[in-house]
């Protein structure tokens, strides 16, 4: 029974390890942190694991949760909640691990936003739906909607700054 | 860099054909378990205090002829009594915190419970400025049996703890905005100077607004 349990949640895990692997790369400072940061998401989805019932939802949903819930707290520890700075950007970025400039840029200008509404985009950014993002955040689906848009007009904003 | 949220949704797009595995090997073998830990703390302290408390209690009620012991006694008692509830309290704020909630429900307990910890660091941390005079007084009578007590000494130590309190109070509010390369001393002036209690109160709003339909 365990060892289904086991190859159960492996599969499950090794199925969706993208999930993981992005959320910890927007949460996370540089290589290590970003290792930490996916292990720390793996070891709390394991312990959790049990009382995942998939009747209740999807297990991309429950997973979305606990690894937001976990990279939050996780960044919380290491006492960021203010958005980052340009130093922290550049350092992130610097930081390539074998990924392309473009990611970095992508995650760094996620990292920008404060851990709500990086999670938010995030999950904008899964191509997840409405109500799926209302149901992980824990607001409600207009809600959704009015942030989305003032995050869209905020980037749009930067952006315009920026480019004039 | 700034990208428009189309943009990064195309960025995004094509990162997930890229993205990094996970790492299955020893998982959770590096991981700080950092709440485990706390908790870990919190029961150990209550256990401290727990014992201190009995302490403190069986030597007042030993000392009840002797004013100056009672009122040393009583003072520990009532604070170790104090650091045994706040401990609890924390505990039990910990033990509420659950993973699979939705994300804001998290934040706001762990916005909470980083408000109940400056609270409690504050509560806790600066009696010991007068707190030490009793303790001295308790920790010599108890270890010697000698009652080295003297009203001077006494209450000029209770002077220079009142000097030192507001002092440190001063003191941290004067370095909260600077820059401190010790980790500790960092905290210690953000507890002390309210940076942390202001920082934790500033993030349950902002988990408030987030949640709040507009």
């Amino acid at each position: 029974m365990t060892a289904d349990r086991n190859a159960r949640f492996e599969g499950l895990l090794a199925e969706h390890a993208g999930i993981v692997g992005k959320i910890a790369g927007s949460y996370a400072r540089g290589r290590e942190d970003r290792r930490d940061l996916q292990q720390e998401i793996a070891t709390q989805l394991w312990r959790a694991f049990d009382r995942y019932d998939e009747r209740l939802g999807k297990f991309s949903t429950w997973m979305y949760r606990i690894a937001l819930n976990v990279a939050i707290s996780h960044l919380r520890r290491g006492r960021t909640f203010e958005p980052l700075n340009d130093e922290d950007v550049v350092a992130t970025a610097s930081d390539r691990d074998g990924r392309d400039d473009r990611a970095d840029a992508l995650y760094a200008c996620i990292q920008a936003f404060e851990p709500l509404d990086r999670a938010l985009i995030l999950l904008y950014l899964e191509d997840r739906s409405y109500g799926e993002i209302a149901e992980v955040l824990g607001i409600s689906e207009a809600n959704v909607a009015t942030k989305l848009t003032r995050l869209r007009n905020r980037l749009r904003k930067q952006l315009t700054g920026a480019s004039s | 860099m700034t990208m428009d949220l189309d943009e990064m949704k195309h960025a995004w797009t094509q990162l997930q054909a890229r993205v990094d595995r996970l790492e299955h090997s020893d998982r959770g073998g590096r991981v700080q378990h950092a709440l485990r830990g706390t908790r870990r703390g919190d029961w150990i302290a209550i256990g401290v205090w727990g014992v201190i408390a009995l302490g403190a209690g069986s030597f007042w009620f030993d000392h009840r002829d002797v004013l100056h012991l009672v009122v040393a006694g009583l003072a520990l008692h009532v604070y170790a009594t104090a650091a045994i509830i706040l401990g609890a309290l924390q505990l039990r704020a910990l033990a509420a915190i659950d993973y699979g909630a939705p994300i804001v429900t998290l934040s706001r307990q762990l916005a909470e419970l980083a408000r109940l910890r400056a609270r409690c660091s504050l509560a806790l941390g600066l009696p010991w400025w007068l707190l030490w005079v009793p303790c001295m007084i308790v920790g010599v009578t108890w270890l010697t049996g000698f009652d080295f007590y003297n009203a001077a000494w006494a209450w000029s130590s209770l002077g220079v703890g009142v000097i030192g309190l507001v002092g440190s109070l001063a003191l941290a509010r004067r370095f909260a905005a600077r820059p401190v390369r010790s980790p500790a001393l960092r905290r210690m002036i953000d507890c002390l100077s309210g940076r942390s209690l202001a920082r934790a109160v500033r993030e349950l709003d902002q988990i408030d607004e987030f949640a709040r339909d507009e």
